[in-house]
């Protein structure tokens, strides 16, 4: 009797993965279709044999009388799954490259990711079955990124294709990486800085409310391309009618018109967050705190702000994880960001130059949301 | 001392205060009972200046409150209403500590004042003084509540319903702190209710609001006597009116201080402080129509007998 569906699910979608699809791609060159690679090849007996021994252990895990014992007998095979597939797959590549032409290629194929996708996601249930604590988590992701880390610097993954076309673009990838966080960065600081004001004013003044929501809401639904398009022409207009503009590097395309398009889109989770915080605060806390003679400031800044917190940090938390995503699309206008290596990579048909744009993309969106659940977690936890 | 000279408050065209002139003596409780929008709780809200007065003036100690900085006016007026109010995100001993720390007193003479609030308030300060809100029951929070108006010693506390929401034993064990804190310290109250025999009980003078404007303005023993008119007089309460007599009138108001049976009564004797409602009381658990009336040390002053009771 299967006494944990999730467990068996991603075990069998694994399993399903490993026998029917690609583990790695064996191409001549970056451009050109290549050989699939099965998981049984790649990984020789002794790889097969380790692999097969920790995919067993969570499917046993499934059937078994659910209690603290299984959940951590699928956690650590998982854990170890999770990490040893990359490096068998590092060094098969390697084997593979040292057969072949300096160009030819080997990349990650979509048996790699499904199999690692299940894996993380089977870690994740464990995780919570064994309800750990978000620090433990922390603790424990922190980890298995350290590892990667450290196997990636002493050079595991460097035959890899993806690490290649990293390697290649060395400069590249860290100057688009950084252009990608500041783009984040300052569009959330701005958003900040002008969306907590609405949500304030929103509350103070209910004539505002429908206003200032309604205009939020309705920048929400342009899509963002179109977005994106709609600011350059009146973005040129203005530089070109006034230099001064243009010699502070505004124009048309470029930076500016992706930092006003990521504030816009920003605004509305950003002031929602501080109305629906401030709206939380009770009736009776307020008139107490005028009672008692605190100024207007007082209660914002003593009663209002500390009680609203938690409630402003989720909008945030929306907006950054959001403005990570957006800020992809962004490279179509000229300003940089992982993105451009996206898009570069669709025009080229290359899936690694693509996915060097898109995994850090979502390795940062996942971490930042991560860092806002560690700082809820604080602020929630300090009232009480 | 608080002196309301002629106030006005509307709202919407109709005055929620409607020419209200009302002296409230220094270190008295003042109730201020009526019916729901009767204006009640506009008045407490005009005197720390929540709400500013559209006509007339409001003088505190004789000065005009409409020339001091309202949150200067608030620090000196402790406030209590009914839903408490405390702050979530403090604990008991930083909800108390609010207007100490506005006025900026010294660190260790504001825990002091925290745990001689708490030990006033009969709440153990080693067990609440590090508890968050949540985690007391409704008629400690409302003890916070009373200690957090009282902290930084103010000679006017205004109270609005503060005990509506508590369960009758929560808000009777209130009302008694209530009257011991008010002969320990002799504050002005200010006590807002709707609740008739709350009033009764716990105020030097009550005055009756209906529609905004004052209709009576007396000691409970006087109000009881002589209503104004039939609004007071139903207000107070119609066929049960004789009992909240006996509540409020006193022994010592109606005991024989000569006679035959002064020294000849049997039996435990009762305090000339007691009320009517005690004295009925012990006469008939005791089943007995005349009782001796004494000090506590014991000297007999009088004598009750139960027809005394009956003279209004």
């Amino acid at each position: 009797m299967i006494r944990n569906r999730v467990l068996f699910l991603l075990v069998v979608a694994a399993g399903l993965a490993a026998l029917s699809l690609a583990f790695l791609g064996f191409a001549p060159n970056r451009l050109a279709s290549g050989r699939a690679i099965g998981l049984a090849e790649a990984a020789g007996p002794l790889g097969l044999s380790l692999i097969l021994l920790c995919a067993a252990l969570p499917f046993g895990a499934a059937f078994a009388r659910q209690s603290r014992a299984t959940h951590f007998a699928a956690l650590a095979a998982s854990l170890v799954l999770l990490v040893v597939l990359p490096l068998i797959a590092g060094h098969t590549a390697g084997a593979l490259v040292a057969t072949a032409t300096p160009i030819a290629r080997v990349s990650l194929a979509g048996g790699f990711w499904i199999i690692e996708l299940a894996t993380a996601l089977a870690i994740g249930d464990a995780l919570r079955r064994l309800s750990a604590g978000l620090f433990s988590t922390a603790a424990l992701v922190i980890g298995i990124v350290a590892l990667l880390a450290i196997a990636a610097w002493s050079g595991s993954f460097d035959e890899l294709s993806l690490a290649k076309e990293a390697a290649n673009r060395r400069e590249a990838f860290l100057s688009e990486t950084g252009r990608h966080a500041f783009l984040v960065t300052l569009s959330v600081l701005l958003a900040l800085v002008i969306g907590v004001p609405l949500g304030i004013a929103a509350q103070r003044r209910p004539r505002w409310h429908n206003a200032i929501f309604g205009v939020l809401d309705i920048i929400q639904t342009v899509p963002s391309i179109a977005l994106f398009g709609l600011l350059i022409g009146p973005l040129a207009a203005l530089s070109g009618e006034f230099p001064v503009l243009r010699s502070l590097g505004i124009s048309g395309i470029g930076i500016a018109p992706a930092i006003i398009a990521l504030v816009l889109y920003s605004l509305l989770p950003m002031a929602r967050g501080a109305y629906a915080g401030l709206a939380s605060v009770p009736v009776s806390v307020i008139e107490t705190a005028r009672g008692m003679g605190m100024t207007q400031g007082q209660i914002l800044t003593r009663v209002e702000a500390p009680i609203a917190l938690p409630v402003l940090l989720s909008g945030l938390r929306i907006v950054t994880v959001q403005a990570i995503g957006l800020a992809v699309v962004a490279a179509l206008i000229g300003a940089g960001g992982l993105g451009s290596f996206v898009f570069l990579g669709l025009a080229q048909r290359a899936l690694d130059l693509m996915l060097l744009g898109a995994i850090p993309t979502i390795f940062m969106a996942l971490g930042v949301d991560f860092i806002f659940q560690l700082l809820l977690a604080a602020a929630r936890k300090s009232p009480s | 001392m608080i002196e309301l000279d002629h106030v006005v408050k509307r709202y919407g065209g109709h005055g929620a205060v409607d020419g209200l002139s009302l002296t409230i003596e220094a270190r008295t409780l003042c109730a201020v009972v009526g019916p729901s929008g009767c204006g009640k709780s506009t008045t407490l809200r005009l005197i720390n200046a929540l709400i500013r007065p559209d006509e007339g003036s409001i003088r505190i100690d004789g000065q005009d409150i409409a020339v001091i900085r309202p949150e200067t006016l608030r620090r000196g007026i402790g406030y209590v209403i009914q839903s408490i109010g405390l702050f979530p995100h403090w604990n008991v001993a930083d909800n108390i500590a609010t207007v100490p720390r506005l006025l900026g007193w010294q660190t260790r003479k504001v825990e002091a004042r925290i745990d001689e609030l708490l030990h006033l308030l009969r709440l153990d300060p080693g067990e609440f003084r590090a508890k968050f809100p949540h985690q007391l029951s409704g008629g400690q929070q409302q003890r916070v509540g009373v200690a957090r108006a009282l902290a930084a010693d103010p000679n006017i506390v205004l109270m609005d319903e503060p005990f509506g929401a508590l369960d009758p034993p929560t808000r009777e064990a209130l009302q008694v702190e209530i009257r011991r804190i008010q002969a320990e310290t002799r504050k002005t109250i200010v006590f807002v209710t709707h609740d008739m025999d709350e009033a009764l009980r716990l105020g030097d003078r009550v005055a009756v609001m209906q529609a905004g404007r004052l209709v009576q303005y007396a000691t409970p023993a006087e109000m009881l006597a002589r209503p104004a008119n039939d609004f007071v007089r139903q207000f107070v309460g119609g066929a049960d009116m004789s009992i909240r007599v006996l509540a409020v009138a006193r022994v010592d108001e109606r005991m024989r201080r000569d006679g035959e049976a002064v020294h000849s009564a049997q039996g435990e004797a009762i305090s000339p402080g007691a009320s009517l409602k005690e004295a009925l009381t012990l006469m008939m658990t005791s089943g007995r129509q005349i009782l001796p009336v004494a000090g506590s040390d014991g000297h007999r002053l009088g004598v009750l007998h139960l027809a005394d009771l009956a003279r209004l």
